[in-house]
């Protein structure tokens, strides 16, 4: 159908789709900051959820995953000769759930798996877990573009890095601390994370991750200040 | 499906403490020259037991860093078939077997399971009181090498289901050479990676209420 439209025609309909694509695509980031005014990009970047000084963070965690419960310990270390974050989760009775690590490569983003349990191995259980946890360390690829965002009446900021054809925007208050961060596609959010953090403490206290399919729910709490 | 398979490894890991109780970790262990002998004393040391009442100080270690995950808590076994393993710190978190019941209690969220309705809970239990009978002395499940010093036989543990030595490497259990009673159990992971426990305050053959392993 396409091949028997006249050129200029196609032309059109080529800008009309492109148009489309443009208008969607804004009106999602437009949903996260509607109320911010876009900066000009820019590439690199120095926010952290984990700023504090400390290379050891501890949670209690709770995870939620087709129904199924899994709690214990989520010990996130940054690994600072390596520049990079490594993840474990830990039963109560410690024995490991997964323990991967993340980081920076330069045109791509680098995930390692140490290990993982059998019953986690699945495709989406382990796509989600990698993007989530990707979405709190920060590792990004280091020639990854990143968007900036003012909100003028209160100061907050934001910004949003483009992943994997997905969108991930951050929003943080003036001191820097992340207080919501997204996970887009074109239509729709795939992921939300909403942290707690006390002022001056560089790393949240609370982090809540909600994933809308597979329904993948994750709640944790500080232990170690 | 997933959980059944998440609870048969974690209550692997119970068993094999709750095998028998208490020891002190030393170098030197040469193999035991009378198997027969040593098996048979853990075994009877095992039969003789009716409760037991232990605190217990958990150690995590991760290659990864220098910080100690260090947990503290109390465990409780009685006759027939009633085990309470309790965590107090970092993280309020109870483990509750009694008869058909399977009972997890995280941060006051009560979860109950029926081990008859369950053919996985079933099994854990059969484990479980395997274990504190003795008989993983004989299981087909381990490949056991026995160790002894002056003081202190080390029961050394291959899983041989490729399911668990996919998480657990070995398992060390040290008792007491005098009386049997173990005072630690090491959990040694493919990766380095081990989990130490220590049980401490340890009474045997107290009474205990069976109110301990019900909910209040």
């Amino acid at each position: 159908m396409i091949a028997k439209l006249p050129k200029y025609l196609f032309s059109r309909y080529l800008a009309a789709l492109a148009m489309l694509a443009l208008l969607v695509f804004s009106q999602c980031t437009n949903k996260v900051f509607k109320e911010f005014v876009q900066l000009s990009p820019e590439v690199g970047n120095s926010l952290s959820v984990f700023s504090s000084d400390s290379t050891t963070f501890i949670y209690r965690t709770n995870m939620s995953i087709y129904g199924q419960e899994l709690s214990g310990l989520m010990v996130l270390k940054k690994l600072m000769e390596r520049d990079s974050y490594r993840v474990v989760f830990l039963s109560e009775i410690g024995m490991k759930y997964f323990d991967f690590e993340f980081s920076n490569g330069i045109k791509a983003d680098v995930f390692e798996v140490h290990y993982c349990m059998e019953a986690l191995q699945r495709e989406q259980i382990m796509k989600h877990l990698k993007n989530n946890i990707r979405m709190l360390v920060m590792n990004y690829p280091e020639d990854t573009s990143i968007t900036y965002f003012e909100n003028s009446s209160n100061g907050d900021m934001g910004l949003s890095y483009g992943h994997e054809g997905k969108t991930n925007a951050y929003l943080f208050s003036k001191d820097q601390a992340v207080y919501h961060i997204l996970r887009q596609s074109k239509t729709q959010t795939i992921c939300s994370i909403h942290l707690q953090t006390q002022k001056g403490k560089g790393a949240p206290d609370r982090i809540e991750i909600h994933n809308r399919r597979p329904k993948l729910n994750m709640l944790l709490t500080r232990i170690n200040q | 499906m997933m959980q059944p398979k998440i609870f048969l490894i974690i209550t692997f890991i119970f068993s094999t403490c709750f095998a028998s109780m208490f020891a002190q970790q030393e170098s030197g262990f040469t193999a035991v020259t009378n198997t027969q002998a040593i098996k048979d004393q853990i075994r009877n040391a095992s039969t003789r037991v009716s409760s037991i009442q232990s605190d217990f100080i958990q150690k995590k270690h991760l290659t990864m860093m220098d910080e100690v995950l260090t947990s503290e808590g109390r465990f409780l076994f009685k006759k027939e078939n009633q085990v309470r393993w309790e965590y107090f710190a970092p993280i309020n978190y109870i483990i509750l077997i009694k008869n058909q019941n399977f009972t997890i209690v995280n941060e006051g969220k009560v979860s109950k399971f029926d081990i008859e309705g369950n053919k996985m809970f079933k099994e854990i239990n059969n484990m479980i009181l395997t274990a504190i009978q003795g008989n993983f002395i004989d299981s087909e499940e381990f490949d056991l090498e026995l160790l002894e010093n002056e003081n202190q036989i080390l029961a050394r543990l291959k899983p041989m289901d490729s399911q668990v030595a996919n998480m657990l490497k070995t398992i060390e259990i040290y008792f007491n050479k005098a009386d049997t009673d173990i005072n630690q159990v090491v959990f040694i992971e493919p990766g380095d990676d081990y989990t130490n426990i220590e049980f401490t305050h340890k009474l045997i053959n107290t009474t205990i209420e069976d109110s301990e392993f019900e909910i209040k």
